[in-house]
């Protein structure tokens, strides 16, 4: 009977073993979530500043046009220097990257493996009762071993369940790094246009305010007044143009948190639940086995 | 004389140069769009830190034509830059959306195990309902 109880001890020892995978952290999860947010954003941002610029640059030069007494030309309306569709398939990358990170959020939502768990669970709970009531004689013992075997049925669909999610995700792992590569590069490359083209406002805007201080009538305050405007609007630009100097941080952050995921250590919280579940019931069957007469 | 001014302003010229015509006479191999764009970027930057320190309407003219001629340049340089590597774009982003649909349709699985499992669970109940009435 000892010999019984001691091997009965040992089943969830072998289910656990069986059964070490865990779905990925919920906050590296989010972690990744957030960087694909993060590096849509800086691509989208980078775009958006390149034509605020061009804009600026160009109604900088058709105001002195018309100060020096030319045309009025204040329609606005020309080809951006770097059109959307330059990055369309940049934009079309970090869309997929983004619908990929949302089903990844609900798939590895530990909700999912405890439903299977519960169910399975729940199954063994319906077949004891069943057999209590088809054969109330073996019922003591049957009971216990019924539910532990659909206990241990149920921690194992979910470590299916898990591992194959971590499938998924190992097996994107790569793409993630050489996505985060690509992107560099592009950013990189638009960010060398961006710096062009504040250096070539900011020149026009240097160009507006000498024209401005070389009219006589113009008094010292008001040269100053002008002087700071056109310093706060050069400024602005400098910001945004420091928001996406932060590109390879962001991208960075993209391949290092989805690294973490193919790579992280299973939930030990997860695996401790499993553990405190399965030896409850390893428990109530020993006691069966024992009071067996 | 050499003044500080007309030194940077050489300097300026040499690297213009380098970043442009005279590199694939210059190096030893051709360069990269990508290396071009960044000599672009730094003759541009020498370009405006020399806009800064002069108040001579004259050069200030000159630098600021070859600024926005550096601009032209490095737009059409990225142009090129930027539609290169199509074919690796569209392959990420088919295995990237190939991704999303697996993880779904493993949950979507799981979701509907679990419902069966539930079902089954119900109907063994009643039955032991059943059962027990009949008994």
């Amino acid at each position: 009977m000892r010999r019984l109880t001691r091997i009965v001890a040992i089943i969830p020892v072998l289910i656990l073993l069986g059964a070490c995978s865990t779905l990925p952290n919920a906050d590296g999860v989010a972690r990744f979530g957030k960087a694909v947010t993060a590096s849509t954003t800086v691509m989208e941002d980078a775009i958006a500043l390149s034509a605020r610029i061009q804009m600026l640059d160009e109604a900088e030069i058709h105001a002195q046009s018309f100060v020096r007494g030319g045309p009025v030309a204040l329609s606005v309306g020309t080809v951006p220097l770097l059109p959307k569709e330059q990055i369309e398939l940049r934009l079309q990358l970090l869309s997929a990257l983004g619908g990929y990170g949302k089903a990844l959020a609900d798939a590895a939502d530990n909700g999912n493996v405890a439903k299977l768990e519960a169910a399975a669970a729940k199954l063994g709970g319906a077949a004891t009762s069943l057999a209590a009531v088809l054969s109330p004689t073996t019922a003591p013992i049957a009971g216990p071993a019924i539910r532990l075997v659909s206990r241990g049925v149920g921690i194992l669909l979910g470590n299916a369940y898990a591992a194959e999610i971590q499938a998924v995700i190992s097996a994107r792992d790569a793409d993630v790094k050489q996505a985060a590569t690509l992107l560099r590069r592009s950013l990189g490359t638009v960010r060398s246009v961006l710096r062009r083209q504040h250096a070539v406002f900011t020149d026009s805007r240097s160009d507006s305010l000498s024209l401005i201080r070389g009219d006589r009538r113009i008094d010292r305050l008001r040269a100053y007044d002008e002087w700071r405007r056109a310093r706060q609007e050069v400024a602005e630009i400098s910001a945004a143009l420091a928001a996406v100097d932060r590109y390879d941080q962001v991208l960075t952050a993209l391949e290092d948190s989805h690294h973490a995921l193919a790579t992280g250590k299973p939930d030990g919280e997860q695996l401790l639940r499993r553990f405190v579940d399965l030896s409850d019931d390893i428990a109530a069957l020993a006691t069966a086995i024992r009071r067996t007469p | 004389m050499t003044t500080p001014r007309t030194l940077m302003s050489r300097i300026a010229r040499d690297r213009l140069a380098i970043a442009g015509t005279r590199a694939s006479v210059r190096a030893a191999a051709p360069l990269t769009i990508d290396q071009a764009i960044e000599a672009l970027d730094a003759a541009g930057e020498v370009l405006r830190r020399l806009s800064e320190e002069t108040n001579d309407a004259q050069l200030l003219a000159r630098y600021h034509a070859a600024q926005r001629a550096i601009l032209k340049e490095i737009i059409a340089l990225a142009k090129i830059a930027l539609s290169q590597h199509d074919a690796e774009y569209r392959v990420l982003t088919a295995n990237f959306r190939k991704a999303k649909d697996d993880l779904v349709a493993a949950k979507t699985k799981a979701n509907e195990l679990a419902d069966r499992l539930n079902l089954t669970a119900d109907v063994l109940g009643a039955m032991t309902k059943l059962i027990s009435a009949i008994g």
